[in-house]
């Protein structure tokens, strides 16, 4: 029977659609990691800020009190350089990188792959539990009763929990999806499958050791050596490796070419797989390791060169007769900054594993230098390229840039440029003075300017993240609606 | 609706990226091979070789590591509320730690630095943390003498 809509009366209409509290539209999981990475980035550079303010003025800038609670009598809190340097590391790989990271998956896969993400809900739960976990962890690393010891592996143990948690759904969303596909994987889905397994294993790793040392009394060497193992796992596999898929899928997405050379891509792939793992071997430093076993780790941060420099010819062979895109302020101006951070961290971290450079800046502001150069360089580029490429898409928004989108680009660029720059020259004044046995006030007084320098890059980053949501923003309010693909796996095995 | 779209690829490996490769491989493969030999320092936070023979370097270096001069200044000769460490070498350098120099004359500064050990438990630390969980032993034992060393 034909009905008349002008007639239907209220209680003929059908009942309104009922928004589920964990959302499942397509999407919903890869904007909300997206938009909450975008906040973690304004917080991470706030802390970094804060922490180069702390090391310039420590007077100032520390705060050591107890907070009397009712059942566990005081509960102390330190701030102070240290923890804000911990919090900074951790709020940016994290709290940005990860978020970022998650988000490009959960965008990525559905789209080359023609399916439906499997698990739309468990990916947007993933989200949840990752955050309240990141959220809860960088609280904790002020608290000095419930801190861990290691680089990237400050949170109490109840929130390592919640981490691995959110990367275990993560990761069966992900090879649901990818399982469920009816092509060969494209290459961006090779490196994602890797690092977001390595993120978890190594993850894992540094977790167990740090519970160990608290429950079982594990030996602190051992305990160091792994979690020193798992930082730079976690680096080289998941900040590089998701790095690396982002930038091919974003680059040849953006200029509407074929990718270059499928087999250098490939290969760059084997090779980052094989390198990144022998590259950690680098962090095991101890007279308790075999001299041979942490060299092999320094050589394999050397090699690891070929890989990048593979990857970035493919994508700049890619980019071939669309070079004016790099004049504006958009995906492939990102993507080419991020092409060159990657050459230059590749190339300083070679450096940085020869023997003699190693005895000049161990233990100096070097090493923080070049990890500024991956991650507020390479990484978060390849993330702001991402950005730029998804948000319209997630959002649904006609888009076309803005001036926020030229200060996002300029202020993150001169921002991680001066604050990596700084920190390896201080590095080097450092290690100079120390093997001069100099006083520790020449040192202090000598650091003093660099690291001026680099507080005031981590302030132009937060400049550059202020931008990145001013754009979302703007984004999501004022352009208008537009309609964008949807992975589909009808049409896609149409051929579409 | 728009649908999703695989990626173009074209398939050509360059001779000269096999080249590269082999290239880098190579290198490496010599300077492995030309640094076998060789000894790793100690890890920041494990043992270090000789107790307390470390000289001045290796104690600034764990000195800044720690972050010492964030709260006793640029020359550790105090700033604020925190105590100058130039008079280690002649006994307590604060108030609070009178009664421990008493009792342990020998060893106060690396239980005091220390802070995990019973001698030190009632004391007020006036901020200070304790490095008993993050430096060894003998890398405390490597500041100490060089806190000495200080005029």
């Amino acid at each position: 029977m034909a009905v008349n809509p002008k007639k239907l009366r209220p209680y003929d209409q059908p009942p309104r659609r009922r928004r589920s509290l964990i959302p499942q539209a397509p999407d919903s999981a890869a904007l909300a990691f997206l938009v909450v990475a975008a906040l973690w980035l304004l917080v991470a550079a706030g802390l970094g800020a804060t922490w180069i303010g702390g090391l310039l003025f420590p007077a100032q800038l520390t705060f050591q009190f107890e907070i009397p609670l009712p059942i566990i009598g005081a509960l102390p809190i330190d701030i102070s350089p240290q923890t804000d340097g911990a919090a900074f590391a951790n709020a940016l790989v994290y709290g940005w990188l990860s978020n970022a990271a998650l988000g490009a998956i959960l965008f990525i896969t559905p789209r080359i792959s023609g399916v439906r993400l499997v698990g739309e809900r468990t990916a947007f739960l993933a989200m949840v539990a990752w955050n309240l976990a990141v959220a809860g962890g960088l609280s904790s690393v002020y608290l000095p009763s419930v801190a861990q010891v290691g680089r990237l592996a400050e949170f109490a143990i109840p929130f390592d929990g919640l981490m691995l948690l959110g990367l275990l759904m993560v990761n069966v969303v992900f090879w649901r999806t990818v399982m469920a596909a009816r092509r060969l994987p494209y290459v961006s889905i090779w490196f994602f499958g890797i690092a977001l397994l390595a993120v978890m294993g190594t993850y894992a790793l540094a977790a167990a050791a740090t519970a160990g040392a608290q429950l079982i009394s594990l030996d602190a060497t051992l305990v160091a050596l792994l979690v020193g193992f798992a930082g730079r796992a976690i680096e080289t596999y998941w900040v590089l490796g998701v790095a690396l898929g982002t930038l091919f899928y974003v680059v040849p997405r953006a200029t509407g070419n074929p990718l270059a050379s499928a087999a250098m891509a490939m290969l760059a792939w084997v090779l980052w797989a094989g390198l990144s793992g022998v590259s950690a071997l680098g962090a095991l430093v101890d007279t308790s390791i075999p001299f041979w076993v942490t060299m092999l780790g320094n050589v394999g941060t050397m090699l690891l060169v070929a890989p990048v420099f593979l990857s970035v010819a493919t994508l700049a062979l890619t980019i071939q007769r669309r070079w004016t895109l790099v004049l504006s302020a958009g995906s492939i101006a990102f993507a080419v900054i991020a092409m060159a951070f990657l050459l230059a961290t590749s190339l300083l971290e070679a450096i940085g594993s020869l023997r003699t450079v190693q005895g000049l800046v161990r233990g100096t502001e070097w090493p923080i230098g070049v990890w500024a150069f991956g991650s507020l360089g390479t990484a978060t580029f390849a993330a702001f390229a991402l950005f730029d490429h998804a948000a319209p898409r997630l959002l649904r928004r006609d888009w076309g840039g803005s001036v926020l989108t030229d200060a996002q680009l300029w202020a993150g660029f001169a921002g991680a440029a001066l604050t990596g720059l700084a920190l390896m020259a201080g590095g080097l004044a450092h290690g100079s003075l120390l093997h001069q046995a100099a006083q520790p006030d020449e040192i202090t007084n000598t650091l003093r300017w660099f690291l001026m320098v680099a507080g005031g890059g981590m302030s132009l980053v937060a400049l550059g993240s202020a931008a990145l949501l001013g754009t979302l923003f703007l984004m999501y309010t004022t352009a208008r609606k537009a309609s964008y693909a949807v992975a589909d796996a009808l049409a896609a095995a149409a051929g579409h | 609706m728009t649908v999703a779209t695989p990626i173009e690829t074209r398939n050509a490996l360059p001779r000269w990226a096999i080249g590269l490769t082999v290239l880098v491989f190579l290198v490496g493969g010599v300077y492995f091979a030309g640094n076998l030999s060789g000894e790793n320092p100690p890890i920041i936070g494990g043992p270090s070789p000789s107790a307390g023979g470390g000289g001045p370097a290796v104690a600034q270096a764990i000195i800044a590591d720690a972050g010492c001069q964030s709260c006793h200044g640029p020359d550790l000769a105090g700033q604020g509320t925190f105590p100058s460490l130039h008079g280690v070498k002649d006994g307590a350098v604060s108030e609070n730690l009178q009664d421990l120099y008493a009792a342990h004359p020998d060893d106060w500064a690396k239980l005091w630095i220390d802070g995990t050990d019973p001698a030190v438990a009632g004391l007020d630390r006036g901020g200070m943390p304790a490095f008993g969980g993050t430096l060894t032993p003998e890398q405390i034992d490597i500041v100490v003498e060089y806190l000495k060393t200080l005029p």
